[in-house]
């Protein structure tokens, strides 16, 4: 339901120059998997979630994403929303001014205007967030605060958890969501990765430590390296990397 | 009234009067003072033509609610507020112009202990002194986003302790329209306060022009004044200049200004469309968040819901 093919991207760089970043992946995802990807900095991982988001500044020079059968890549960020495309950020942006609770239920109602479905109000949504907000351990007054305005790291990754499992995708893609978290955060959001895994949902967990995988078991893990992704295994492949890093998989690749 | 401008202008009146039924309307078309205004002539308030005079310790009740309808190219207005020791007021002028320009001059005293709440909704030239006694409060609120161009001249002198004034101002522009406004806040004495919030959404070719100055005098110790203007743009096309001034004599002050011009925050709108919420909206919440800073600041609760409104359209 999910397929990458040769997906080439690039952006511009400060000093105006097109630097080329995705060289050419190749990613299937059936329902219901979780597929990790890990690799060093600068490998194109953010790259790789935030052009599946619809970011503008990445520049597709080829390849093709389809999503359900459709063309991902011809679609506006808020139409892949509506499809069933989530990103949790991996720097959450604040917004003054702009009330949690209100942004998130425009979002949910947006989303559920586009799949036919009835619209939630002020009520239901006010349950059903009450219920969800506990999931993911933040506090009621949250939701009375601009969107993650003065969250901390932790609280602010637990928000796009919250917003996860309040839009119900069927494919997250997470971007480093387990950056700089503690282990209680971690679980949260582990946990509120596993509560979603129904055999139909799939999952991205870009991750650069195998920590979290403890905890959110994948089906697949991919490495990659400088654009590409080099190496496919199963969740052994994780353990591995954290015992030998990735200089043995550079040494590998002729580019 | 007649004719099809008229009958626009009746049904704007009619609208606005529903809006605010509990308000005091005075009603002038090309300078003039209709008949369709309530009756304000008792024996406590003394309303000529171009007088406002709230005896001492007064209180109008109700918020009073000038609309200055102009249909002819160019009128002029001169207004005198005088708010006597202790009153208070609760001023709401509207300008309705079909065409040409309406001058607004306004000259306003207020004693000491006074008070007044004041919104000025789409001025299209307006100029304003204000002398300040002891212990007196203004809070004064302007909006625009209609005339083809607005000019406003504030100057308020603090001329004894304890009195403040706070001067706030939203517009939205688009096309060409043009705004300047010119603020001037004389710290004459110790212990007053002052404070300019003025923001602006500018799209289209429009253009706006900010300048705020806040003179402290020697004697004006323990003043707090401050500043702030920040400017939206929407387009490439759009401008805005913004000239904040301080010009401090007295040591023992606590003054701050602080001007941006900046742009939709594009990590925000990605984000919320990421949500599934589509472009328009986006925007749209990011724009009430900017505006909202001024709107919020409004005290009287009715008011702030109003200009909310008059902004949302």
């Amino acid at each position: 339901m999910f397929i990458i093919k040769n997906l080439q991207a690039s952006i511009i760089d400060e000093k105006q120059t097109m630097q080329s970043i995705l060289r050419g992946i190749n990613l299937t995802i059936n329902p219901g998997e979780v597929h990790a990807i890990m690799g060093p900095n600068g490998s194109g991982k953010s790259t790789l979630a935030n052009t599946l988001a619809g970011r503008e500044e990445y520049q597709i020079s080829q390849g093709e994403v389809q999503f359900n059968g459709k063309n991902l890549l011809t679609m506006l960020p808020e139409e892949r929303a509506s499809e069933g495309l989530f990103l949790a950020f991996q720097y959450p942006v604040e917004i003054p001014g702009v009330n949690n609770m209100y942004f998130l239920k425009a979002a949910v109602n947006s989303i559920r205007k586009q799949r036919q479905l009835p619209l939630l109000d002020a009520m239901d949504f006010l349950a059903l967030i009450k219920h969800k907000i506990k999931d993911v351990g933040l506090d009621e007054s949250f939701l009375y605060r601009a969107v993650n305005e003065g969250f901390s790291g932790g609280e602010k990754k637990r928000n796009e958890v919250l917003q996860m499992l309040m839009l119900e995708p069927s494919l997250a893609i997470l971007d480093e969501t387990d950056s700089g978290l503690d282990i209680d955060s971690l679980q949260v959001v582990a946990q509120g990765v596993n509560s979603l895994r129904d055999g139909k949902r799939s999952f991205i967990v870009v991750t650069h430590y195998q920590r979290l995988l403890n905890y959110l078991v994948p089906d697949v893990v991919h490495v990659m390296l400088q654009g590409k992704i080099v190496k496919t295994g199963g969740k052994e492949l994780a353990l591995e990397l954290e015992e030998k890093g990735y200089g043995w998989l550079e040494n590998q690749v002729i580019v | 009234m007649v004719g099809k401008s008229g009958d626009r202008m009746t049904v704007m009146i009619d609208s606005i009067r529903t809006k605010h039924p509990q308000h005091l309307f005075l009603i002038f078309v090309d300078g003039v003072l209709t008949s369709e205004s309530d009756a304000l002539l008792d024996a406590e308030f003394c309303v000529k033509q171009q007088l406002l005079r709230l005896p001492k310790n007064s209180r109008l009740k109700k918020p009073l609610h000038y609309i200055f309808i102009q249909t002819k190219n160019e009128v002029a207005l001169n207004h005198k507020i005088i708010l006597e020791e202790g009153s208070e007021l609760c001023l709401i002028e509207e300008c309705i112009s079909s065409s040409g320009k309406i001058s607004l001059s306004i000259d306003m005293v207020l004693h000491p202990n006074s008070k007044l709440d004041w919104y000025q909704l789409q001025p299209v030239d307006s100029t304003v002194q204000i002398k300040q006694l002891r212990d007196s409060k203004i809070e004064r609120f302007s909006f625009m986003n209609e005339p083809a161009v607005s000019k406003e001249k504030i100057q308020v002198d603090l001329m004894e302790p304890g009195a403040e004034c706070q001067l706030r101002g939203l517009y939205s522009l688009t096309n060409q329209q043009q705004i300047e406004h010119t603020l001037i806040v004389n710290h004459q004495a110790e212990h007053c306060q002052s404070g300019m919030l003025y923001k602006g959404i500018l799209g289209g070719k429009s253009r706006a022009a900010f300048r705020g100055k806040v003179h402290v005098h020697p004697a004006a110790q323990k003043t707090q004044a401050y500043q702030a203007n920040h400017h939206l743009l929407l387009t490439n096309e759009a401008e805005a200049l913004s000239k904040p001034e301080l010009e401090i004599y007295a040591d023992d002050v606590k003054c701050t200004h602080g001007a941006t011009t900046g742009q939709l925050d594009s990590d925000a709108f990605f984000y919320l469309r990421s949500r599934g919420i589509d472009q328009a909206n986006a925007k749209q919440f990011l724009l009430n968040a900017f505006a909202d800073e001024v709107i919020n600041a409004v005290n009287n609760k009715k008011m702030s819901h109003y200009m909310s409104e008059l902004f949302h359209v």
